[in-house]
């Protein structure tokens, strides 16, 4: 079981600005959760209609997909450099 | 504990000495070693750094969690087969010959197994890309 990340950072540096963030993702969660939900009866609701569609048959699973996504980019970290330009983003 | 009675069973027959036998006893106390059990990698980890004497300066850093590429794999099993053949098209036309349709997770495990025992490093004019798995 693995537990979706907390906070983010964000770090983009270039000649226009210098943007550090710290983002507390966990604050989103509470709607993501409801998002998720409604997204989930919609899937199985359009699954009911598009079945006989290979396509439709995957609909419901998008969201657990999605959500095992999410919940795995705890300690993504991703540190692009170059000489005028910085980039970091990093998930904890 | 059966290594043990053997090693206390040759001091009491005299086949051992006591200090042969304490050192007996000391490695089969000894924990077994973390390079005979094989830890599974848990990131992939691919960096980009330039070579010495070279102008360029740009580096690059990603760790990747293993169980988000894992994930990842999995949700392309979602994508339907019209827009897999229109990014497979996408890719050949920029050079790269892999299948969307090809990617399976049977597949991955393959490749990460192969990863945590080989680093990849390409060395060219501007730079050294290193891929492996920690």
């Amino acid at each position: 079981m693995s537990y979706p990340p907390l906070t983010m950072r964000l770090h983009i540096l270039n000649d226009n600005s210098n943007l550090r963030f710290w983002i507390p993702i966990f604050l989103l969660y509470p709607f993501l959760l409801v998002l998720a939900l409604v997204a989930e009866i919609l899937a199985i609701a359009a699954f009911i209609l598009f079945w006989p569609w290979d396509w439709g048959r995957k609909l419901p699973l998008f969201v657990p997909y999605i959500s095992r996504v999410i919940c795995n980019l705890r300690n993504l970290e991703i540190d692009i450099q170059s000489r005028w330009e910085t980039f970091f983003v990093s998930f904890k | 504990m059966e290594n043990r009675k053997r090693i206390l069973e040759m001091v009491a027959e005299n086949k051992i000495t006591v200090d042969e036998a304490e050192r007996l006893l000391a490695l089969v106390d000894e924990p077994v070693e973390s390079a005979s059990i094989k830890k599974a990698p848990k990131y992939l980890r691919v960096t980009i750094k330039p070579c010495a004497g070279s102008e360029n300066t740009d580096r690059v850093n990603v760790r990747v969690p293993l169980s988000l590429v894992r994930a990842g794999v999995k949700l392309t099993s979602l994508i339907p087969n019209e827009a897999a053949d229109k990014v497979d098209t996408a890719l050949k036309e920029k050079g790269v010959g892999f299948s969307l349709k090809n990617l399976k997770e049977d597949d991955l495990e393959q490749l990460i197994d192969a990863l945590s025992d080989l680093e990849v490093d390409i060395e060219g004019g501007k730079g050294k890309v290193n891929v492996f798995t920690e």
